[in-house]
């Protein structure tokens, strides 16, 4: 329903946003992950027609919407921060897009909306007496409310604390399910990422780097830029010969042209114990067990560890060849 | 932790000064027209004149204020949504006029749009040039008082409301215009005060029937020595502005609640496509009416006397001293504004430190009383001194009561441009400093100082440029020999002969040259709270 085609935008000299492409289908959810100023924030704002774009077109449903003010475009989008606006109160703040429409019975959707995000009867509530949770589902209830074609969320849950996200990232989850709203969210937390998106671009300087479904995108990232993105460790550099790549003691066969190759060993691929001599960097518990840095080629791996170890030590381990991966 | 609680002994020569030489007076004067004869009052009221001059005083005012705010709010979003060349020199520009005399606007707009003025019409005597005079000096009220709270608001709200469904019309409309309403109030009423109260620009430019209280009470007082008539109408006065100030002070203290205000530089950004043209018109239209006047006075200096030239600055010598000696008022008014500059900053400074460090009843006791010289206009304080300084120990003669009214009027603007500072150091940066190793008295010297010293230094710059152009309390109090510049070129261009005129603008450029330059310097060590207004 939504097409990004080649969508540039630039700052002054800086270029936020370089052609990057990206498609969402009905019920789905689509996740922009990128470190802060990768320009996953510009893309949303692209898209509600905040910023102006270089090139690029943006269709929805086929309505191209280059042309089209923001307010015209029927996308929902929450802010980082939530923007509620500070002198009216909750039920006017989520009542605002219906009165913008001239909806009828706007008290009954505004009592809809907030019964949707668990906040029954806060109509007359001042914005500055709501929790940082109540004021997350608020702007998602204001957002919600003129039911937009297209949601955008902007790191909706970036400003609360950890436990809080976990909950609310749930609970967002069953409400987009729910709806059944097509979104877009953007977050630079991999977990939120995987959790919320059905599938997943992320964004690298601007550039859409790598997309698909969060399995995909953490089993093979592809390059490492973006492996390190997602969280992945264990990216080091090997050397090839006759399709078989060499760190250190371990030898994995690969496909490609001799010479070096960056290899991905993914977390549990490697246990202790096996033909591998190596040395142990640094360890640290991670609940119930230990988790050792071991030094590889020019990287290193973790390994789980059933007691701790110390830095220095030399330990012997094992890696499962269908945990390794290269990338480019 | 608290701030810390400066003794309040600090503000004692600010509340002397203010009980002695601002309460006192207002109290006389009022004594003086209530225990006038009843029926004196009766008729003093009942006359038609009075009437007209309530009346025309308070719609000029409104007027003024409405004109006022339609150019300025436009101005406003501009200097603070938007970051284009030349900012920072038009900001400038549009201050200027503010901190200008009263009587040198009045003369430049006397020089553009009076009798032979520049632009070839006549509108001396009409309420058209009294309009577009207060316009030209509250400008800057608007444009900063607005501007400044325009430029923290966050600019997602707006495009929240935009996402929302909102036209732009609308958003302005429903998110802007309801979270700058503060500000508005607050430029409105300060606008409305400075109209209200306007003295040498009505003076100078008005006619026997386009005439404020003020000037009323000027001519009751000073040339027909109706003493209970003035003291009626000062009584009017005093009522009509304490209503301004307390709508004022009502929204001075609900500005910027609940709102999540932003640093200014985040929301500043280049105008593309349209809004070039929307900024260029915004901030064209109030630059031409800051800059127009001005450049009529230094065009009549250049081309004075013929050619083209610095020369017709001599015109100040070749004034006749025993009619009008010039030398002797530069000389006086640098003099004052010295005295009045260091007074302001030995009384108003402490009192600006016991204000920001008490929140509760007695702060805002304090802030209140030293914040009343504002509006209670300056000829009414002229004319109180008149009144009532005369017993135990007759001073009306001294030439100190010059600087101690310039230092009156200076006061509260001094104390609203340090308030804030002092309060933005906040406990935590005297916490750190303490942690580190530093005791009190050194956490004064390294914290509290050298964040403070910007401040005074412009606190003192305004107060030197106040008591410079003051002129409605100078015209009752100076003495003969202790005129002032303002009173000079008032003086000299009530004359006939054109070497008269020549000084006046001479004197007038002079003026408006080291107002400029206060200015200037202030925008560039950006001591915070001029930006007030």
């Amino acid at each position: 329903m939504l097409q990004v085609a080649d969508l540039t935008v630039r700052y002054g000299e800086l270029l936020a946003v370089d052609e990057v492409d990206l498609s969402l289908q009905r019920d789905e959810t689509l996740a922009l992950l990128g470190r802060s100023g990768s320009g996953k924030t510009t893309v949303l704002r692209a898209i509600a027609g905040l910023v102006p774009i270089v090139s690029g077109t943006i269709t929805l449903d086929g309505i191209d919407l280059g042309p089209i003010p923001p307010h015209q475009r029927g996308i929902g989008l929450v802010f980082q921060d939530f923007a509620l606006f500070p002198h009216l109160d909750v039920g006017d703040n989520v009542g605002y897009g219906l009165r913008m429409q001239g909806a009828a019975d706007a008290d009954g959707r505004v009592e809809e909306a907030l019964a949707m995000v668990g906040l029954e009867g806060l109509q007359r509530r001042r914005t500055d007496q709501l929790s940082g949770g109540q004021a997350q589902r608020v702007a998602l209830a204001r957002t919600l409310a003129p039911r937009p074609r297209l949601l955008l969320l902007d790191e909706p849950l970036g400003s609360l604390d950890p436990a809080l996200r976990r909950t609310l990232a749930e609970e967002l989850k069953a409400l987009l399910d729910r709806t059944g709203v097509p979104a877009i969210i953007v977050t630079h937390d991999t977990e939120e990422a995987f959790a919320l998106g059905d599938r997943v671009t992320v964004l690298v300087e601007g550039r859409a780097a790598a997309t698909g479904p969060p399995a995909q995108i953490w089993n093979e990232p592809r390059t490492a830029e973006v492996a390190r993105i997602v969280g992945h460790v264990g990216i080091m550099t090997a050397t090839v010969a006759d399709g078989i790549a060499v760190v250190d003691g371990f030898q994995v066969p690969i496909s490609a042209p001799d010479g070096t190759a960056t290899l991905l060993i993914r977390p549990g691929a490697a246990t202790i114990g096996g033909p591998i001599a190596a040395t142990v960097i640094s360890s640290r518990y991670r609940g119930p067990d230990w988790v050792a840095t071991v030094a590889l080629g020019d990287g290193s791996i973790e390994v789980s560890s059933p007691e701790p170890v110390s830095g220095g030590e030399p330990i012997d381990i094992g890696i499962d060849p269908t945990g390794v991966t290269t990338l480019a | 932790m608290t701030p810390r609680r400066s003794s309040a002994l600090l503000a004692l020569p600010a509340v002397v000064l203010g009980i002695v030489f601002f309460a006192w007076p207002m109290v006389s004067i009022i004594a003086t027209g209530l225990s006038a004869d009843p029926g004196r009052i009766a008729s003093i009221l009942g006359k038609g004149t009075t009437l007209s001059t309530v009346w025309f005083t308070l719609w000029q005012a409104v007027a003024s204020t409405i004109l006022t705010l339609l150019v300025g709010i436009p101005a406003a979003y501009a200097f603070s949504r938007f970051r284009f060349p030349g900012r920072a020199l038009a900001r400038v520009l549009v201050t200027i006029p503010f901190v200008l005399p009263t009587v040198v606007v009045a003369i430049a707009f006397l020089a553009l749009i009076g009798p032979g003025g520049v632009l070839g019409v006549d509108l001396a005597g009409t309420v058209w040039a009294i309009l577009a005079a207060h316009v030209f000096f509250n400008l800057a009220v608007v444009i900063r008082t607005v501007g400044s709270l325009w430029s923290h608001l966050d600019p997602r709200l707006e495009e929240a409301a935009a996402s929302l469904g909102a036209k732009p019309w609308t958003v302005f409309r429903t998110i802007t215009l309801p979270l700058l309403r503060p500000s508005i109030a607050a430029a409105g009423a300060i606008v409305f005060l400075f109209s209200f109260t306007s003295f040498g620009i009505v003076l100078l430019l008005g006619a026997p029937h386009l005439t404020t209280i003020e000037v009323e009470i000027y001519r009751s007082a000073a040339l027909v020595f109706d003493l209970p008539a003035a003291a009626v109408l000062a009584l009017i006065q005093v009522v009509g502005v304490t209503t301004g100030l307390i709508i004022y002070a009502r929204h001075q203290e609900r500005s910027g609640i609940g709102q999540h205000l932003l640093p200014a530089v985040a929301t500043a950004q280049r105008p593309v496509g349209r809004q070039r043209w929307l900024v260029a018109a915004a901030v064209g239209m109030p630059l031409a009416i800051s800059v127009i006047p001005i450049a009529v006075i230094v065009w009549r200096v250049l081309t004075a006397g013929g050619g083209v030239g610095l020369g017709s600055l001599r015109a100040i010598e070749a004034v006749d001293p025993s009619v009008v000696n010039v030398a002797s008022a530069i000389g006086n008014s640098l003099q004052f504004g010295v005295i009045a500059c260091t007074l302001t900053l030995m009384v108003a400074l402490p009192a600006a430190v016991v204000i920001a460090s008490r929140r509760g009843p007695m702060g805002r006791w304090l802030d209140t009383l030293l914040m009343l010289p504002i509006g209670s206009s300056a000829v009414t304080l002229g004319f109180g001194f008149v009144v009532a300084l005369d017993a135990p120990v007759d001073l009306r003669a001294w030439w100190g009561l010059v600087p101690i009214a310039h230092t009156l009027v200076a006061m509260p603007f001094v104390i609203r441009s340090t308030v804030p500072v002092i309060r933005s150091i906040g406990p935590r940066l005297r916490e750190a400093a303490a942690v580190l190793g530093a005791t009190p008295g050194r956490v004064w010297r390294t914290i509290d100082l050298p964040m403070l010293t910007p401040a005074a230094a412009g606190a003192a710059a305004l107060a030197f440029v106040i008591s410079l152009g003051e002129f409605g309390a100078t015209l009752f109090v100076a003495r003969p020999g202790g005129k002032t510049m303002t009173l000079a070129i008032f003086s000299l261009f009530g004359r006939p002969g054109p070497t008269n005129l020549s000084a006046a603008f001479a004197l007038s450029l002079l003026l408006i040259v080291v107002t400029g330059a206060v200015v200037a310097l202030l925008e560039r060590t950006r001591a915070p709270g001029v930006g007030s207004f």
